[in-house]
């Protein structure tokens, strides 16, 4: 029961990375991703790669050998990398347009690269997906103990923390300050000399990093990865937690997270699955989070924990000049 | 200081500005009227990186900066003002001016993040000089607030501020006092006037209100279909029978 | 050769719902994701008339045409007018969202597996080179004349002319006295029932999914940026390049799964190039 839960709270903790880092892109600077599920993956599949060991599979008869069964840490440096790369090469041609065209390019991307993963068995094994991943310090705490599932816990509540914290201090930084102008008017942040492709290129490939990350703790966590576990419902459930939420404020972030990902999917698991349709409550889930997510647009735009309000220190005096 | 030569602009069919020359000299004010449609906002906006003229130069203190972006541009020191006023609503007066400062090591990512006593010290540096602006512009009251709660003529002052705070050496203001009450007019007058004394800057200001044009401007240019019809001293303009022509021709 | 065959006949079925989305896009001003999905909806209503209720095909056809009018009806009220205020962005994610609940919707229902029709098996005849059913003719026939029909209405009727003005300015129309309220549900009207025929024109010829429609979805949005947002021929032309060039890619068999991808490296190089389109205005919407 123990490693249930904390099953459940390790992988409720991921989901909230990926928020976090879409609130980043959508809550600070009004980036529309739409490609989550694509950062997720590939991500998920670089650390899983790099992690796993050697497994083999077939391709037209040859043999192809894939993993190199490196460390975990390497697996989330390169992870947050090629997810942070892939990122910056979407981002040079789509952030100088308008923001509808990204959200359509994202989308796009997710699904390539799910193709890909599904195509290229030589390097991801196919619809077979990479097995045998192997949790941080495997040799002393097998993958099915208790130890290893708290000590990703720990891992995985560790990276959020993190990345809370920095995302906090970025929105209170200057940084941010110039995000939520550019969200809000582009064209007068850049007639006050701020260039703006910068700040959002930053701001999209600094989502990438987390998003990646996610994937790699992702891969970890379910010891064996598969392309089916990367399709857009995923991206679309990500923003329904934003949304409900409440987008620009990480706690709603977090919130949304935890209570989509966690009380609703994770708690409508214990539902009798009905024979011959097991697709059923999953969908149904997925429906009403839907529903949920046009509700709350209509009625409370800004979700459960609306933005908060900056409030910069008084200094002192003010000598004014008259 | 400012020169404009030879600026032609098209869109689609219509031509907005037909071989325009302008200069402005350092420390001027100069004033740039004309009826509507006869091409000076789309002149600013060629000066200031949002257009690329088709044909022609514009040059800064001796240096091309034709087809520069707006933020290059203002990095150069020039700013300019919208004819109707862009205030960033979701964010505070306070906020609104702070973010027009130029060079703030804050806003760069790892330093943001880290948030280092050098950016501490800027941003109290900035916050202090903010507020003085404020005061000046008598929004002090309000710079806690939204800048959504904002009437007509504050808006124009807050983005009078928000310019000041980039710390330009040339402002372009279009239309600074529209929408503005007469005491609010007043007070963007006499603070138009204050910036070229205290600070030497220069100005250019697009403007309807004969009153104001005459009053502030060393020098007037008047445009007419994209072209520069004449310039002159404000005694000059009145004068011109080519200038009543164009305004009165158009009932403007 | 055969693949120009299905390149064209790809490009066929992508023709119609292209324009039409387009024609949605710029009246409505935003992208809407559920588009293909409304499309695999209609085909899906279809499925329900011809083989669980046993109604014949046309008959099934024209009854969930309409039903599809009204649900796009349906969605504007609900959905995206009262959404309209907070701008283009925020309906592209409403649109997202209404994507799913119709996608989750079909596979509660139907499952997952492809579905199909219960009509006559017709043998292929020969056109030149070309081996073609009945029925691959009669959609490319009927696509590319309905297509033609929307320019027709565009140009010539009254509606269109409504819809023209309130896309083109939206306060200047109500200004000057066009009913932009009937333009928009009429918009809505025609562009959904045309994407529900576009959908039974595609579980024809394909094959049904819940996931047929959002992946449609992807090869229109590509038509449509590489014809130039905004603008309907760019927006067929768009659809028949991107049909032709994804289909001959199967040529090479190491391609042949990464269709879309193909459309998606067109769609992606154009936007590096010339982010307008081949047709399109400056100004996109």
């Amino acid at each position: 029961m123990t490693s249930f839960i904390i099953g459940i709270i390790t992988i409720v903790a991921i989901y909230c990375i990926l928020v976090l880092a879409l609130n980043i892109r959508w809550g600070y600077c009004g980036l529309l991703d739409f490609g989550v599920a694509g950062f997720f993956l590939i991500g998920a599949y670089t650390s899983a790669i790099l992690i796993s060991a050697p497994s083999e599979s077939y391709l037209f008869g040859v043999r192809y050998t894939v993993g190199y069964g490196l460390s975990w840490p390497i697996g989330l440096i390169a992870a947050a990398v090629t997810s942070g790369f892939l990122a910056f090469l979407i981002g040079i041609p789509t952030l100088r347009l308008r923001g509808d065209y990204l959200a359509i390019v994202t989308i796009g991307v997710a699904e390539i690269l799910r193709y890909v993963a599904i195509n290229e068995k030589w390097l991801t094994r196919g619809v077979q997906g990479i097995r045998n991943i192997a949790r941080p310090f495997e040799s002393s705490f097998p993958a099915a103990s208790l130890a290893s599932d708290i000590i990703l816990l720990v891992l995985t509540l560790s990276i959020l923390a993190l990345f809370f914290i920095i995302a906090s201090r970025l929105y209170t930084s200057p940084f941010g300050r110039v995000l939520r102008a550019i969200r809000e008017d582009e064209v007068v942040t850049s007639f006050l000399g701020k260039s703006v492709l910068n700040f959002k290129m930053l701001t999209f490939v600094l989502g990438g990093i987390y998003m990646g990350v996610a994937g790699a703790l992702f891969a970890i966590y379910t010891t064996a990865i598969e392309p089916y576990q990367f399709i857009p419902t995923y991206t679309f459930l990500m923003w329904g937690c934003l949304i409900v939420g409440g987008s620009g404020n990480n706690w709603g972030a977090i919130l949304g997270g935890a209570l989509i990902m966690g009380l609703f999917v994770q708690g409508t698991r214990f539902l009798p699955s009905i024979p011959g349709q097991h697709q059923l409550i999953p969908a149904l889930r997925y429906i009403a989070v839907g529903i949920l997510l046009i509700v709350v647009l209509r009625l409370r735009p800004r979700g459960l924990l609306p933005e908060k309000a900056i409030k910069t220190e008084e200094t002192g005096n003010v000598n004014a000049k008259s | 200081m400012l020169k404009a030569e030879g600026i032609v602009k098209d869109f689609g069919g219509l031509r907005a500005i037909n071989h325009c020359f302008i200069e402005v000299e350092k420390g001027s004010i100069v004033g740039l009227i004309g009826p509507n449609g006869a091409g000076k906002t789309s002149l600013f906006n060629v000066i200031t990186g949002m257009y690329k003229p088709d044909a022609g130069r514009v040059t800064f203190k001796g240096e091309d900066i034709t087809g520069l972006r707006p933020d290059q541009i203002c990095l150069k020191g020039i700013t300019r003002t919208f004819q109707i006023s862009r205030e960033l609503k979701v964010m505070t007066l306070l906020e609104n001016i702070m973010l027009g400062f130029k060079d703030q090591r804050g806003e760069n990512i790892v330093r943001g993040i880290l948030n280092p006593v050098s950016v501490k010290e800027q941003e109290k540096r900035n916050l202090e000089r903010s507020l003085e602006i404020l005061e000046a512009m008598k929004l002090y009251e309000l710079r806690n607030e939204s800048a959504a709660i904002l009437s007509g003529g504050q808006r124009k002052m807050l983005e009078l501020g928000q310019a000041l705070a980039t710390g330009p050496e040339m402002l372009l203001l279009d239309e600074p006092t529209a929408g503005a009450t007469a005491g609010e007019t007043a007070m963007v007058v006499s603070f138009i006037r204050r910036m070229r004394e205290e600070q030497g800057l220069t100005i250019l200001i697009v403007e309807h209100k004969m009153e104001v044009i005459m009053g502030i401007c060393d020098k007037i240019i008047v445009m007419s279909y994209g072209e520069k019809l004449m310039e002159g001293s404000a005694e000059e303009v009145r004068q011109n029978e080519q200038v009543r022509e164009a305004y009165l021709g158009r009932g403007a | 050769m055969v693949y120009l065959g299905f390149g064209i006949i790809a490009g066929a079925i992508l023709a119609l719902p292209s324009v039409a989305l387009s024609l949605l896009c710029r009246n409505c001003k935003f992208f809407n994701l559920a588009y293909g999905d409304q499309m695999g909806l209609t085909a899906y209503l279809v499925l329900f008339f011809n083989v669980s209720l046993g109604l014949n095909f046309p008959a099934s056809v024209a009854l969930s045409l309409i039903i599809s009018a009204i649900l796009g009806v349906i969605f504007y009220w609900v959905v995206f007018k009262p959404l309209r205020k907070h701008g283009p962005l925020v309906l592209l994610i409403a649109s997202l969202g209404l994507a799913f609940v119709i996608h989750n919707t079909e596979l509660a229902i139907w499952g997952p597996n492809p579905q199909k029709y219960n009509i006559p098996f017709e043998a292929g005849l020969k056109v030149g080179p070309f081996i073609i059913t009945p029925i691959q003719l009669a959609v490319i026939g009927l696509s590319f004349a309905l297509t033609g029909g929307i320019f027709a209405m565009l140009r010539y009727t009254g509606i269109g002319r409504a819809m023209r003005a309130t896309a083109d300015n939206l306060e200047l129309a109500t200004i000057r006295g066009v009913d932009t309220e009937r333009a928009f549900i009429w918009t809505w009207i025609i562009c959904s029932a045309t994407a529900g025929l576009g959908g039974v024109f595609l579980a024809l010829i394909t094959t049904l999914t819940p996931w047929t429609g959002f992946i449609t979805l992807l090869f229109l949005f590509s038509a449509l940026i590489l014809g130039g947002v905004g603008n309907l021929v760019g927006a067929l032309v768009g659809a028949m390049i991107i049909g032709i060039v994804s289909e001959c890619a199967g040529i090479i068999s190491a391609l042949a799964p990464y269709k879309i991808a193909i459309a998606f490296a067109i769609m992606f190089l154009c936007l590096l190039i010339r982010p307008s389109g081949i047709l399109g205005k400056e100004r996109g919407f």
